[in-house]
């Protein structure tokens, strides 16, 4: 289980890290947290969470757990200050993919929101922080 | 140990995280006893409660989320007083660390919390008083407000 532990560690240490690189050139201001968290064996561990800002948007990108059903991780996105789920990232097959639902078309007839799986790089985190930051509004 | 405003914030999101989990876990049994009423003994006991407990979970589980809140303002409250002798209800807390002379929330805030409070009180208590529907999405939101107003380490 320590192996699986370090492993998700080390991911979301780069993960954090590449976001961080991607974003900060585009006007977003981040801030890192260690935050701490208690696996299956009950061991406390702790892996980087992201805090992030443009404008009046706050948004948290967490880590969750290692141990997920169908994934080797999972990092969710929050608006905050109401920690309103946006997006999850979740590693499978040896990358990360951002879920997350656009918004549909105002111009398109057919308006189902589908959730969308990207591969994460630079452009798809871009494109899924600028939607957020033009469609959301904290719960509360 | 200095108490961190963020460890707060997670515990409270765990919470509701645990919720979703248990929630998934009634409903599908539900469907699969509705489908298959013998997956379920007559002698089992959990078989008279399934209802109940598909009805009252989201309930139960804003209880803990409040209880979540509650300790934290508490622990707030105990560091600005350093008297453990003094013991507020939750709707003091609130109102003291909210207020002018604390961290001066806004009513709307206050009143958000206060909200979550009253069906805190509709489930833990049985209060005959019929509380304002509300999900737990929508009190964890509120929850989630008032605590950012504290500061980030107390």
């Amino acid at each position: 289980m320590s192996e699986q532990r370090e492993r998700f560690q080390n991911r979301v240490n780069t993960l954090v890290n590449q976001v961080k690189g991607w974003i900060e050139p585009h006007e977003w201001i981040t801030r890192i947290y260690m935050k701490r968290l208690r696996d299956v064996d009950d061991q406390v561990y702790e892996a980087p969470a992201l805090f992030l800002q443009k404008g009046p948007i706050r948004l948290l990108l967490d880590p969750v757990a290692y141990d997920v059903p169908g994934s080797e991780g999972l990092v969710d996105l929050y608006l905050m200050p109401t920690y309103d789920d946006m997006a999850s990232l979740y590693f499978e097959g040896g990358s990360w993919m951002i879920h997350y639902a656009f918004p549909p078309d105002p111009s398109e007839t057919h308006s189902v929101i589908e959730m969308d799986a990207l591969p994460l790089d630079d452009e798809s985190i871009l494109n899924v922080l600028e939607s957020i930051a033009a469609h959301a509004e904290p719960s509360f | 140990m200095p108490n961190r405003r963020f460890d707060w914030h997670e515990h409270i999101k765990d919470i509701e995280g645990e919720y979703r989990a248990a929630r998934r876990g009634i409903d599908r049994l539900i469907e699969q006893v509705a489908a298959t009423p013998d997956i379920l003994t007559k002698a089992d006991p959990s078989r008279a409660s399934i209802r109940n407990a598909h009805k009252n979970l989201e309930g139960t589980y804003i209880v803990r989320l409040f209880a979540a809140f509650e300790a934290a303002l508490r622990s707030y409250y105990l560091s600005r007083t350093q008297d453990s002798n003094r013991d507020e209800v939750a709707s003091v807390l609130i109102d003291t660390i909210g207020g002018r002379r604390g961290q001066g929330i806004s009513m709307a805030v206050r009143t958000g919390a206060h909200e979550v409070r009253q069906v805190r009180n509709y489930w833990a208590h049985e209060d005959d008083t019929h509380p304002v529907l509300m999900s737990i999405a929508d009190a964890r939101a509120r929850l989630q407000t008032f605590l950012s107003w504290l500061p980030e380490m107390w």
